[in-house]
């Protein structure tokens, strides 16, 4: 508690303008209605090998819906994340707003989930 | 087009309320863009032994500084304004003040507007916009992409603005008359999840303790703005335990789904008078027509009781 670093809080502007990335090597298996399953190999950290033996294989699915299959089809890198939230409101036809806040959130659960990073510029 | 609480306001589309408080007589909205603040509005039902000068005063010595009431001038507007009266920042960025009491309602209200640099848009475009409608007419409303028109003396009850679920329940004074109506969008995602019957019986699963579900629902047309539709249409009758509150609950409650294809949304509407219901859900997207807004009392709403 005392000797822990406080993460720097992201200001909204930064937010958007990042340009996430994914750091999973796993392909999107479409579904029938519209969504997909990722399928991720599990690797434990190097701490978590001496206590926890995973078999070999393991892989954790996660499901997305369309909107998510999109938003997940649109990081490549090299956009931003305010042109997916325009590119979802446009091809969606909702109010930048509606996307907005649901994208964020998104993007926030796929950072935890560690599916996908955001390069920082270091000052 | 925004239009809540009977004040109407045409704004960019990029710009969005991102924090609304209050009802009808005193209430705040914060209005942004993705990434800042853009306009504070505060209104509030006027003092009726109030004085206007005094205080417009007031409000520009709390807001800006005791020299901005000298600073500001007076602005013709369209409609009935005891006052109207703005401070333009004259070294921005700053903020741009707008004060005005509405002889309509008898509410005042303030606007504050972000200004970086200098430039007419809060002046020139968006002022000459606003309007404002009493509550016993005919009431617009609009906030993000769903907007319809309220007959008179239905008052906003409470609200849930998620994204792609809007809620917003309505009723009179003496809460006899109740409306409730949802927007879902987009459509099309909304009925791969479950069926718009499926949906009906969410809705009225709310009221689940008071009525008794509908057993079937029947195809009904709907109109919605200018087009009509093909929806359900499901009565909800009252519990037979709850006969003793005849005076108190309605009889009936009438559920009332949508898909509107050309806007891509899924509405519902639930409420006492399915003529009422189908009143408002033909007003739904023509607000969105800024030339539609002040037109109070060209169609026929009824008044509710």
């Amino acid at each position: 508690m005392f000797f822990s670093k406080k993460k720097p809080r992201l200001s909204i502007e930064t937010a958007l303008a990042a340009r996430p990335l994914k750091i999973v090597d796993a392909a999107m298996k479409p579904l029938p209605e519209g969504g997909g399953m990722l399928t991720v190999n599990l690797q434990p950290r190097p701490t978590a090998r001496w206590l926890f033996r995973l078999p070999a294989g393991s892989a954790k699915t996660y499901e997305f819906d369309a909107i998510g299959v999109f938003v997940w089809e649109s990081i490549d890198g090299k956009t931003s994340v305010e042109q997916i939230v325009k590119k979802l409101a446009s091809r969606y036809d909702l109010n930048l707003r509606e996307a907005q806040v649901p994208t964020l959130s998104f993007m926030e659960m796929l950072i935890k989930r560690g599916l996908v990073g955001v390069p920082l510029e270091i000052k | 087009m925004l239009a809540w609480q009977g004040w109407q306001l045409s704004i960019p589309p990029t710009w969005n309320p991102v924090k609304i408080e209050g009802d009808y007589d005193q209430g705040t909205m914060l209005v942004a863009d993705m990434t800042t603040a853009k306009l504070g509005i505060r209104w509030r039902t006027a003092s009726k032994r109030g004085k206007p000068d005094a205080w417009a005063k007031q409000v520009f010595t709390d807001e800006i500084s005791s020299s901005a009431s000298e600073e500001a001038n007076d602005v013709a507007l369209d409609g009935d304004w005891r006052v109207s009266r703005l401070y333009e920042d004259p070294d921005p960025p700053g903020r741009d003040l707008w004060i005005g009491w509405s002889q309509a309602s008898g509410r005042v209200i303030e606007i504050v507007y972000h200004v970086k640099h200098r430039e007419p848009t809060f002046s020139r475009d968006i002022l000459p916009t606003i309007a404002d409608t009493p509550n016993d007419q005919q009431t617009p409303w609009s906030v993000f992409d769903f907007s319809f028109r309220t007959p008179a003396g239905l008052r906003l009850q409470w609200y849930k603005l998620n994204a792609g679920d809007l809620s917003l329940a309505f009723s009179t004074t003496r809460g006899r008359q109740r409306v409730v109506l949802r927007q879902i969008g987009p459509a099309t995602l909304a009925i791969s999840r479950q069926s718009l019957e499926r949906w009906l019986f969410t809705q009225q699963y709310a009221v689940r303790k008071m009525y008794r579900p509908p057993s079937t629902s029947l195809p009904t047309d709907v109109i919605v703005g200018d087009t009509s539709f093909t929806g359900l249409h499901a009565d909800m009758p009252r519990r037979r335990r709850l006969f003793w509150a005849g005076s108190l609950i309605a009889s009936r409650q009438v559920l009332i789904g949508v898909v509107d294809t050309g806007r891509n949304r899924l509405l519902i509407g639930q409420g006492e008078s399915e003529a009422v219901l189908r009143q408002i859900l033909a007003s739904v997207g023509l607000s969105e027509d800024a030339s539609v807004i002040g037109t109070a009392g060209e169609s026929e709403i009824s008044e509710v009781d």
